[in-house]
């Protein structure tokens, strides 16, 4: 036997579960062998692991880890950016529209991504606007423009909102309840804008009857 | 889902709230457990096992979109969580604090998995898994959990193939000599002999 013969069954040697016919040709050429003979214990070593009982996780450590998890990360600070994006109902990650926008690019962008959203004017219905930042930002200012036969459920006939608030580190996510009230339909700008940048996020409201 | 109301003056109603959470949760769910317990067969004690899941956990997070495309994602999971520990191995190797510095008295049998055996063997069996865990600290990270997760796991070399984009040839030719290698340093005298354990700080 050679060396790659061994080495192919060497899991099964290291567990004993060689046919005893191949488990003899494989010691035979072992006791020879010093590094297949070094390599038989480096795979007995890994089958000591494996052969370890264990036990089920704990009850609530999926929960706990998972709690965990989301506060060290909304926690952490990385990174310079954050994007705009915005999509329907629960498909938030599937119809997603990412904007890169660096921080410290004192401009706006030339031409701001557009995305389309479809209204009812028999109810209102949610759009979610996803704010992703790489790390904490403070004092950003979310500006939000309608145009046209839209309304956002709660504030009649406003057509402009302007709040600062603070971004955490991971996905803010800004649910807007939109409604038809016309068949035209219409069009809503999102501004984000922090002192050093700004983004624009154009979205075009359309009427499904 | 997870919520925080925003402030808006006196308009109230919208809505922040963690998307990418709610997905991850989704995600890690149908793997946490085969995490854990490959987790615990490596580690002494369920905290360590938590911890060193935790880790996974973290890194995984930074990786979501990744993670909900790859195919193996179980695999890529436990790659993660070996490469973790063997990293944590290399740290402690490195480091002149104990676990005992902890509190935890690693050959405490309080802290050893459930077993029907002598707790002599219990701990003789525990300080080996703790020389494997040197070992394998010592050896390079990607090689050491590419081995075990083919001779931990039981994942095929044609899985691995998939995982890592390797040719299966080198794949078993890294597995060959990264035995050979774990098989030296565990007759090598040195890692057999414990940890270094602080008793006060010298600089």
């Amino acid at each position: 036997m050679k060396c790659e013969s061994i080495a192919e069954r060497m899991t099964s040697l290291a567990a004993g579960t060689l046919p005893d016919e191949q488990n003899i040709a494989c010691m035979n050429h072992i006791a020879d062998c010093s590094d297949c003979d070094d390599a038989l214990q480096g795979a007995i070593a890994m089958q000591t692991i494996r052969s370890r009982q264990t036990e089920a996780a704990p009850q609530g450590s999926f929960e706990r880890i998972m709690r965990r998890t989301f506060d060290v990360t909304e926690r952490q600070s990385s990174g310079q950016r954050f994007w705009l994006g915005a999509g329907f109902g629960g498909a938030i990650a599937a119809s997603l529209l990412a904007l890169a926008f660096a921080l410290g690019m004192l401009a706006v962008p030339e031409q701001p991504e557009v995305a389309e959203f479809m209204l009812s004017m028999e109810e209102s219905r949610p759009m979610h606007v996803a704010i992703e930042a790489d790390r904490p930002l403070q004092d950003a200012t979310i500006s939000i423009l309608l145009s046209g036969d839209v309304q956002l459920e709660g504030f009649g006939d406003r057509r402009e909102l302007s709040w600062t608030d603070d971004l955490d580190a991971g996905v803010n996510k800004l649910t807007l309840p939109l409604k038809a009230v016309g068949e035209s339909g219409g069009q809503m700008v999102v501004r984000l804008s922090h002192p050093d940048s700004e983004q624009l996020f154009v979205v075009q409201l359309k009427t499904d009857g | 889902m997870e919520t925080r109301t925003l402030a808006l003056g006196n308009d109230a109603g919208m809505k922040w709230s963690r998307s990418d959470n709610n997905r991850f949760t989704d995600l890690m769910r149908p793997h946490f457990d085969a995490l854990y317990r490959a987790a615990r067969r490596l580690t002494l004690c369920p905290a360590d096992a938590e911890d060193l899941v935790q880790d996974v956990c973290l890194k995984a997070h930074l990786h979501i979109d990744e993670l909900g495309q790859i195919e193996y994602q179980r695999a890529w999971l436990l790659k993660i969580l070996y490469h973790q520990f063997i990293d944590i191995q290399r740290t402690r190797e490195r480091s002149p604090v104990d676990m005992a510095e902890t509190g935890a008295d690693s050959h405490d049998p309080e802290y050893l998995a459930p077993d029907e055996s002598r707790p002599d063997d219990l701990v003789e069996r525990e300080m080996r898994l703790e020389r494997i865990a040197r070992a394998m600290g010592i050896l390079n990270s990607e090689a050491s959990s590419l081995l075990a997760l083919h001779d931990i796991e039981g994942f095929s070399l044609q899985e691995l193939q998939d995982l890592t984009g390797l040719p299966v040839g080198t794949i078993k030719s890294r597995l060959h000599r990264t035995r050979s290698k774990l098989g030296r340093l565990l007759s090598n005298e040195a890692i057999h002999q414990p940890v270094l354990t602080v008793v006060g700080s010298k600089k």
